[in-house]
């Protein structure tokens, strides 16, 4: 079989250009996909963490709250003032709070949404977490323990 | 020396392999190389270890913010009379 020389070349030197760019291409849009996968993860993991640190701190101010109310047992101690609760979950500012219900006192209820987001460099990831605390002061007669 | 053969010449092909151990070569470079966001997952992922381990064992290690963006921080909050920050570890 006889082939154009010149011809032959050109085609199969223009196929395999346009397997080779076809190649790079492919390859720079899947480091551009890993890149960003790993940015989402991280700002997932992030909100995730953040919401659970905001459950903790509420938790651990309406403990302080109730021991705060604990005027049956003088020898409880708190973190917290006599009203102070509002104020200390205000101070969260990591984490946003939608409280549906806050009632300061010996037996303080706190509930609500806790959203976190987490914005890396244009991936923005939101964790939503619905909160609810009712706490007493346990035992008879009652003691610094609390039950939930 | 030009060597002709059927289709390509001796120069040609040698050409041709050269084009393609150079961009095999960066192939292979690129992908021993981590993305910039695989790097940085990394290096918060190390950090956050770090931290939740420490604010779970009553650490105390409260790193300086960095200047540089890309180190990165992770940041437990504890309730005491306040919300105050309780560990910030940068890596």
């Amino acid at each position: 079989m006889h082939l154009n020389k010149k011809g032959s070349f050109a085609i199969i030197t223009a196929i395999a250009v346009a397997a080779l760019l076809l190649f790079i291409i492919n390859g720079s849009l899947n480091a551009s996909q890993t890149n960003n996968s790993f940015l989402k993860m991280q700002a997932g993991r992030e909100a995730v963490l953040d919401a659970e640190n905001a459950v903790r701190i509420y938790d651990k101010a309406s403990n302080s709250e109730i021991l705060a109310n604990a005027n049956s047992n003088l020898s409880c101690t708190s973190t917290l003032l006599l009203g102070e609760l509002q104020t200390a979950l205000n101070s969260i500012d990591f984490c946003e709070i939608q409280l549906t219900n806050l009632t300061q006192g010996s037996f303080p209820t706190v509930s609500g949404l806790i959203v976190c987001n987490r914005n890396i460099q244009g991936f923005e990831i939101t964790e939503e977490r619905t909160v609810t605390f009712n706490k007493t002061l346990g035992g008879t007669p009652p003691t610094c323990t609390i039950d939930s | 020396m030009e060597m002709k053969g059927v289709i390509f010449t001796f120069d040609a092909m040698l050409a041709l392999a050269i084009v393609i151990v150079l961009f095999s070569g960066i192939m292979i470079f690129n992908l021993a190389e981590p993305t910039t966001g695989a790097t940085q997952s990394l290096r918060y992922t190390n950090a956050t270890d770090s931290a939740i381990n420490e604010y779970l064992t009553g650490g105390i290690t409260k790193d300086d913010l960095p200047s540089d963006p890309n180190t990165n921080c992770k940041e437990f909050f504890e309730f005491s009379s306040d919300v105050v920050l309780e560990v910030r570890k940068c890596i």
